[in-house]
């Protein structure tokens, strides 16, 4: 409160100036935010003549043909179904291991402690293709290839790393004493994590589930080397559609929608919780 | 209830000892306060107790057995926090009933104790607030009840009453008191604070620098400093330590165990002018005078450059000011003496 | 307190962090092993399965596609990652000076990092059309263009960073927002009462303080442009005449579509090698800064 009133009494000219170009700035980067994501969207609710059409039209008659026709594509559905279920058991995983993990990395003695740190700083930031190629053919041989399961759980190198920083962040904010005032009382360790931790951080707990669940649906590369058509993502049903672009641009781009929609309504319900998480793992990583 | 004793107990971190030699016995029933500075390990001291600080040698006894290796939750303690630690998902009720809970109680109990400790302690209103809708003399008073509910075998304390404002504080020190007198149950204090020791304790020790400094009664640690650590500590402002010399010049000869000693003399027992049956220790310039109102203490430099600090009732205002010289008196069986080497009280 | 809960809880701290070990180990230790092993073999997924020594890394080494790929690479992420920085952390800078809530501009400003990379990268396809696409309609209107984008070697590599700035550009912003606005008002306040302008304090007061979160920003940006995939899969698929052809596309191709494991492999190792040298290097200037800080 105090800077900002200091930051007006302190307002010059120049400073007015400035701070236009400010307001100008945000503007026209919110417009370059917004503007690929508009125009997507007036394409998949164009008919294939005004999608087509040279130069692009601004103005058109907007018709639902382009998603009617997806919903009786049965692959992209399929797929969809797929991503909601990897993500559902993907998320599920991430969290049920890496609370534990995360509640003895911070209040436990644990020996190799910076073993495991430096292990899971490794999993997260190297390649893809590192741990897929390596896995095709052992998850050819355990039957874990083109699986729901399987997919989930190979996409636990990146999330689990995520979510056990994430998760140590939010318990460290938790005063030590209140382990200790819960021990004297009698509560073991397991006690303690799940009848104090976990609900003293669901904040915390949203977030990182938020942010594994954007990643895994977004996800790629992984999906690619290790599904063929079970469990393809929705990721992958999208991308079929890369091969005739330029001849059916409307269900591309409807496609696309579709497949952003989850996300933006997280965005929109979990805002401060990505964004918490997000810094977080920029701060704490 | 049970006794609680320390037998030759040392902690260390690695190579750094933090406690060493302590021997302390706290009797069943009695309400012992640890006080200290900042850094004297009683807090360390006290987790002991409770086994949240393993112990590195020594013996640990609570009730007559070695407790070293028991887990806190096998201790049948129950501990207050500095900031309280009260659970903060869960309402006061379930704050209260958390340990009793966790020990499989039927609910039945857990209800009819809940009420008895809330009834108790006034916390009726409260049971469904949640810690954070809770003034900091609420969340005192469900630290305590947590504390009671399972009629441990001792309480301990860890400056419980530091992030109070200093009215409740004086309440709260009444009300812990209170309950520890009807409750009998063994008590551990901690605290810097040397006015909730002296006016909480049964007993007091006083700890430096991972020792025990003196243990006794507060009318004993005032009158009969063991030490200089401890001569300093208990009282406030503090007692004018000086070389025998410097406080008596050559009256020093004339005093008993005067010579090549340290000198102790409190504040409130140094005289303004000459006084009947006082020895006169000279003249002194006061540097600056603090009044408080009910009383004033009064700071002077003497002859032989020492500082001394008397304290005297308000009445001085206006009589006395800064710059003007004072003939200084004291009672000689007022005077504390220690060696001025070892800083031992001399017989 | 850590060495008394070391009596009271290693065996239970044990059991809480097997699960995790057990997973990280399947899914990182296992393939990071055997792709290591299989790295000096002339595997085909099949029945080739011959040690062959160093010949995978020195084949790579001496061959100019390999060379290739790795400069298309770090060009492009060196000049994505330069991009994302520069404009994230100026947003940041501007966002934080407006008088006015700034939640819904920081959802809106989010929204492309909610997208996936595939389908940002069929997005810009429907834009970046030669033909029919806006933007070459767009630029049309200031007399540029029209270009081929996609289609052509010169315009690839470009079209694909400006993609990557669009889809990324909002994490250095969020992150940068969110440290700019921890920083303690003291500092700033006691500037200003001895009269710095306002650029004095950004230089000189908060850009130290946000030195190290900044160098952290630039690491995962650092290794995330690197292994790019997705956007680059999407759009151009290596082209035209493997103009854009990355590290991870590149191994893609060489394990899935030739069956060459045993030279994807050491292609991925070598590749993994190079992210490892690029964050300690950058953790050594972030090191460094706070030791003379």
């Amino acid at each position: 409160m105090t800077a900002r009133t200091a930051l007006q009494f302190h307002d010059g000219r120049g400073q007015g100036l400035s701070r236009a170009w400010a307001y100008a700035f945000t503007g026209a980067m919110i417009l370059f935010s917004l503007f690929p994501v508009y125009w997507v969207l007036t394409v998949s609710l164009k008919s294939r003549r005004d999608g087509l059409a040279s130069p692009p039209l601004w103005i058109f008659d907007p018709t639902t043909a382009n998603y009617l026709k997806l919903w009786s594509h049965e692959t992209f559905k399929y797929t969809f179904l797929n991503s909601v279920i990897i993500t559902a058991i993907g998320v599920a995983l991430s969290l049920a291991i890496a609370i534990p993990t995360a509640y003895a990395i911070v209040r436990m003695k644990i020996r190799g402690r910076n073993l495991v740190g430096v292990w899971l700083i490794l999993a997260y930031m190297l390649p893809e293709f590192l741990f897929v190629i390596p896995m095709f053919s052992l998850y050819q041989w355990t039957g874990l290839y083109d699986t729901h399961v399987g997919l989930a759980l190979m996409y636990q190198v990146h999330v689990l790393p995520l979510s056990i920083w994430l998760l140590s962040s939010f318990f460290r904010e938790i005063n030590p004493a209140i382990d200790e005032a819960a021990r004297i009382e009698g509560a073991s360790n397991w006690q303690i994590l799940t009848r104090i931790y976990v609900p003293c951080t669901l904040p915390g707990m949203a977030a990182t589930a938020v942010l594994n669940a954007i990643w895994i649906w977004n996800e790629l590369a992984i999906a690619l080397g290790l599904t063929f058509s079970r469990a393809e993502t929705v990721t992958l049903g999208i991308t079929s559609f890369r091969g005739y672009a330029a001849l059916d641009w409307g269900a591309m781009t409807a496609a696309s929608i579709i497949a952003i929609v989850p996300m933006l309504l997280f965005a929109v319900a979990a805002q401060k919780h990505i964004v918490k998480g997000l810094s977080l793992g920029a701060v704490k990583g | 209830m049970r006794d609680i004793r320390f037998l030759d107990v040392a902690k260390s971190y690695g190579d750094v000892e933090v406690i060493s030699g302590l021997d302390l016995h706290v009797h069943e029933g009695e309400f012992m306060v640890l006080v200290g500075p900042s850094g004297c390990a009683k807090s360390t001291t006290l987790r002991m107790i409770a086994g949240l600080e393993s112990i590195s040698s020594g013996d640990l006894m609570i009730g007559g057995e070695r407790a070293n290796h028991l887990s806190p939750a096998q201790r049948n303690i129950s501990m207050v926090f500095q900031s309280y630690a009260l659970f903060p998902n869960m309402s006061v009720r379930d704050n209260l009933s958390f340990g009793l809970r966790v020990r499989k109680t039927d609910p039945a109990t857990v209800k009819s104790e809940v009420a008895r400790v809330a009834d108790t302690l006034g916390l009726g209103e409260l049971l469904d607030r949640k810690p954070r809708q809770l003034s900091g003399g609420q969340a005192q008073r469900v630290a305590l009840g947590r504390a009671m509910i399972r009629r441990p075998d001792a309480f301990l304390f860890d400056e419980p009453l530091s992030n109070l404002d200093a009215e409740l504080r004086v309440q709260m020190r009444g009300e812990i008191s209170e309950m520890q007198r009807q409750l009998t149950t063994t008590t551990v204090y901690v605290t810097h604070d040397q006015v909730e020791a002296m006016t909480m304790g049964d007993r007091i020790a006083v700890m430096n620098r991972g020792r025990i400094m003196q243990v006794g009664v507060p009318t004993e640690l005032y009158e009969r400093p063991r030490n200089t650590f401890v001569a300093g500590f208990i009282g406030s402002p503090r007692m004018n330590l000086l070389d025998a010399e410097d406080l008596l010049g050559d009256a020093a000869a004339t005093v008993d165990r005067g010579r090549g000693s340290t000198l102790g003399i409190r504040p409130e027992h140094l005289l303004i002018g000459l006084t009947e049956g006082a020895v006169p220790v000279g003249e002194a310039r006061v540097n600056r005078i603090e009044d408080l109102g009910h009383e004033a203490l009064v700071h002077l430099g003497n002859v032989r450059g020492a500082h001394l600090t008397v304290r005297t009732s308000g009445d001085i205002r206006g009589v006395v000011r800064a710059g003007e010289t004072l003939s200084l008196a004291l009672r000689p069986d007022r005077l504390h003496a220690f060696d001025s080497t070892t800083g031992e009280r001399l017989p | 307190m850590t060495s008394a809960l070391r009596c009271l809880g290693s065996a239970s701290a044990f059991w809480f962090v097997l699960p995790c070990l057990l997973v990280l180990a399947f899914t990182s230790v296992y393939p990071v092993g055997f792709g290591l092993a299989v790295s000096f073999t002339n595997w085909n997924w099949g029945n080739q399965f011959e040690f062959v020594g160093w010949a995978n890394y020195a084949n790579l080494l001496a061959d100019a596609e390999f060379w290739s790929v790795m400069r298309n690479t770090v060009v492009f992420a060196a000049s994505a990652t330069a991009i994302e920085i520069a404009l994230g952390f100026y947003l940041a800078v501007q966002v934080d000076r407006l008088a006015i809530r700034t939640d819904l501009i920081r959802a809106v400003i989010m929204l492309p990092l909610m997208v996936s990379g595939i389908v940002v990268a069929l997005m810009s396809k429907v834009m970046f059309d030669p033909f029919l696409g806006i933007i070459n309609h767009l630029i049309g209107v200031f007399g540029l263009g029209p270009s081929a984008f996609y289609g052509a070697a010169e315009t690839a590599m470009a079209s694909i960073v400006a993609v990557d700035v669009w889809w990324q550009t909002a994490f250095v912003f969020i992150i940068m927002l969110a440290g700019l606005r921890s920083l303690p008002a003291e500092p700033v306040e006691a500037a200003r009462v001895e009269g710095a302008s306002e650029f004095t304090i950004f230089w000189f007061i908060k850009l130290p303080m946000l030195r190290s979160l900044l160098i952290t920003v630039v690491i995962i940006r650092a290794i995330d442009t690197l292994k790019v995939f997705d956007i680059v899969f999407g759009t151009t698929g290596g082209g035209p005449a493997l103009a854009t052809e990355v590290v991870q596309t590149f191994v893609y191709r060489t394990a899935y579509s030739y069956q060459q494991i045993g030279k994807a492999m050491a292609t991925m190792i070598l590749f993994s090698l190079l992210i490892l040298v690029i964050s300690l290097a950058l953790q050594a200037l972030q090191r460094r800064g706070e030791d003379a800080a």
